[in-house]
This record gives structure tokens, sequence and C-alpha cells, in this order.
């Protein structure tokens, strides 16, 4: 283990916010950091934690309800972590991310840890920095890791698996129930809410989405709760916490806590490889593609490329 | 930071960094100079660069940096963008604001700084 690691872990262990914060840098920045950080920490990634994903729309109001929530939990003692994600430019790879102006009151509060986290290219999903900076959290002893992503279909599927507790958020007129027919209603969600109670056609746009619950989840041992909440005035947020913790509880007695985890494992697993074979195979590419002139069948050349490519591979 | 509403420039600002590949943790207006150095702290920030344009300056900055020390992270270099005059911007910098830039600045000039300031953090 090299110094900097163990030298990191003595002021992680004393509960150092400073330590904290780097070694999720650290780990974002690297997999082999990581690899080594598991290593170290063993047992205590799996420390009791309430994980929590929070999805919807850009809009929706998933921060403000979020900032709500974390003083909840608050209130009950519990430490809380949150991790932010906001879209990164393909381009540039870079990112303006802005959900942290709207929990600023709460960063004051040692017991809240907030960070934020580009997607990193990553499509849907979690990016590795933001899987491990679950772990790291919960190494360090949050009660409660909130993580809060933009979904807008299926990319939250993945999500869920990295999460105890699926939260999805929408509002008031985000397209009548042909389109939540349509668009891929999330089939992922453990709790519903409906942010932005207080505008005009909510209780149609509550009605219609407790129909599509109870419909498409009508065979699950948990239902799914539907609650209406007004995120800038707290509304509805105690509602909210009852139903997390209810989920919670289920899972532990249901037995389906320990098969997410170890859903979520295979996951990551698979994850890993994917992300390190995609990393050779555009090293080896960039090599490749230099020699190789345009041609009339992209099929032939990738076969005969992959061919090569697995060849290396085994070396 | 405080009680300044402007918030065009920063945006910006936020943007053209955004373009050069940078994180860019946005942190809002009217925020106090602990809540920005609380944020800097959790987000483990190569940089804090702070848009004022109150003048109010020379009360709010000493106090990021003094709020930075206190949370044991005065290593992250604080750059500092506004209305601020000549005799100020000596002082903020002898205070260990690693620079301060005027208005007009040109946006590439600013990368460049914030360049400077993040990767002279991690070579120490």
């Amino acid at each position: 283990m090299s110094d900097e690691l163990s030298t990191l872990l003595e002021r992680f262990k004393t509960r150092d916010t400073r330590a904290l914060a780097r070694i999720i840098t650290l780990a974002e920045r690297s997999a082999d950091f990581s690899e080594r950080l598991l290593d170290a920490l063993g047992e205590q990634t799996h420390r009791r934690a309430h994980v929590i994903g929070v999805t919807g729309a850009p809009g929706v109001g998933k921060s403000t309800l979020i900032d709500k929530l974390v003083l909840k939990f608050r209130e009950k003692g519990k430490s809380v972590g949150v991790i932010a994600i906001d879209p990164s430019s393909v381009f540039s790879g870079g990112a303006v991310l802005g959900d942290r102006s709207r929990m600023n009151r709460l960063s004051v509060d040692p017991q809240v840890f907030i960070r934020s986290f580009g997607t990193a290219g990553e499509l849907g999903g979690l990016s590795r920095g933001a899987r491990d900076a679950i772990k790291i959290l919960r190494a360090f002893g949050k009660d409660v890791i909130i993580v809060e992503t933009t979904g807008t279909g299926q990319n939250e599927v993945d999500v869920a698996l990295y999460v105890h507790t699926s939260v999805v958020v929408t509002m008031p007129g985000l397209g009548d129930d042909l389109q939540l027919m349509e668009a891929g209603f999330p089939e992922i969600g453990d709790v519903f809410v409906l942010n932005k109670s207080d505008l005009a056609g909510s209780d149609a746009s509550y009605a219609e989405l407790k129909n599509m619950v109870q419909l498409r989840y009508a065979e699950r041992a948990w239902k799914p709760r539907v609650i209406k909440t007004v995120g800038v005035s707290a509304q509805g947020v105690d509602e909210l916490l009852r139903a997390l913790e209810e989920h919670y509880d289920h899972l532990v007695s249901s037995g389906e806590l320990s098969l997410r985890e170890n859903a979520g494992f295979r996951k990551e697993v698979e994850e890993i490889i994917k992300e390190r074979l995609e990393h050779e195979l555009k090293r080896y590419l960039e090599n490749r593609f230099s020699e190789q002139s345009v041609n009339h069948n992209p099929y032939k050349v990738a076969k005969s490329l992959l061919g090569e490519f697995t060849k290396l591979l085994k070396v | 930071m405080g009680l300044d509403g402007h918030d065009r420039g920063v945006k910006v600002i936020a943007r053209a960094l955004s373009d050069a590949g940078m994180e860019v943790i946005y942190t809002g207006l009217r925020q106090t100079p602990e809540q920005v150095a609380y944020a800097a702290l959790q987000e483990d920030a190569d940089v804090v660069a702070i848009s004022i344009l109150s003048g109010a300056h020379m009360t709010l900055v000493p106090d990021v940096l003094e709020h930075l020390k206190k949370l044991g992270a005065s290593d992250i270099p604080v750059v500092v963008g506004g209305i601020i005059p000549d005799d100020d911007a000596k002082e903020l910098k002898r205070l260990g604001v690693f620079e301060v830039m005027g208005p007009g600045t040109p946006l590439k000039q600013l990368v460049s700084v914030i360049e400077a300031a993040a990767s002279a953090r991690w070579k120490s």
C-alpha cells in the first residue's frame, strides 16, 4: 500500500472530511487506486446504510426535495452523504454542476457531505467514480446516502442496481398518461413523488400516476408509494421519509436487501470489465486505424480487427 | 457571495471553464464564506474562483481564506474576479489569493490562470 493511501486512511478513520474528499477524488481518477482502497477498507464498505436513488427529468425539483429530505434525516440524528450527478459535456469532458447550489445550507453541517459528479461520458447508470463514492461514504459511516441522477427514460434502471430504494420524481403536466405508457414508464420505482403538487392540474396528474403505478406494479411484493410533495415548502416530505423507511424495512424483512446488493455487485463486475475492455480497445484502435484506409465493408474490417484484438488480449 | 445579486458574469465564466474541460461546481448566489469553504472542502476542489461585484471583497475574500484555513484546506488556491481596485488586489494577494482579475480579462487568460492555480496544487 502506498504511503499516500495509508496516511489518508489513518485520517479517514478519524472521520477527517478532507481525507474523505481526497479519497473520493483519487478513486475517481484511477481504477488502480480504487482496487487498493477497497482492499484496505474491506468489510467496511458494507456497513449498514440506506442508499437511496433519486431520479427524474431535469427541472422537476430533485435537488430542492433532497435538501428538505436531508434536513429531516438530520432531525432524526442520521448522518447523510449526497452524491449529485449532472451531465458532462461529451465534447470537452467539462461540466457545470449546479445541484449543490440548492443544498448549500446543508453543507455547513459537519454530518452532511455533498459531492458533485459529472456523468463523465456515462450514458446510463453510474460512473465508476460515483459507484465508488457510495462505497467510500458507507465505509466512512454515513447512515443515509442519497444519489441524485437526471433520468429521462430507461437509464435509471442501471442506477437502481446500485441503490436500495429508488425514488422517481415527476411533476404535474409532465406528460399525459399516454406518454407515461409509451415513453418507458419507470419500472424500477420503489417510491413515486409528484413534486410541485401545488401547481394547477396536480390532482389529475396524481390520479394518473397512482393508476399507472398500480397497473405496472400489481404483481410485485412491494407496492410503490405515491406521494405528493412541494419541495420548496417541504410539504409531504415527512410522508416521503416514512415511505423510504418502510421500504428499507421491507427490504430487510423480505431478504431482498441482500438480493439487490448481490445483483448490484455482479453488475459492477461486468461494468468494470467493460470499462477496461473499452479502454484497451480504444488504445488498440488508435494505432490500427491510422493504417486502415476507408473500405466499403465495415463489418469485414471489424471482424478482422476484433480477431487481432482478442489474440492480443490472450497474451 | 454575500448580497451580490449578479450572476451573469459568473455563469459565462463557468461555461467557458467547462468548455475548457473543467468540472465547475456552481455554488449559486448569496453564499456565505463558510458555505464556500465547506463546498471547496467536500468537493476536493482544485481551485476556488470567486466573482464579486458588490464591493465587499475586502471582507468576504479574507473570510473565505480564514474558513479554508480553519477547515485545514488552505492549500486550495483562491482566484478572485470582479471590480477590484489595485490596492485591494495587492492586499488580497498578500493575504494569499493566487490571482486577482479585473473586468475585461479575456476568457482565454482566465482559463489559463485557473489551470496554473490547479496545477500548482497538484504538484505540491
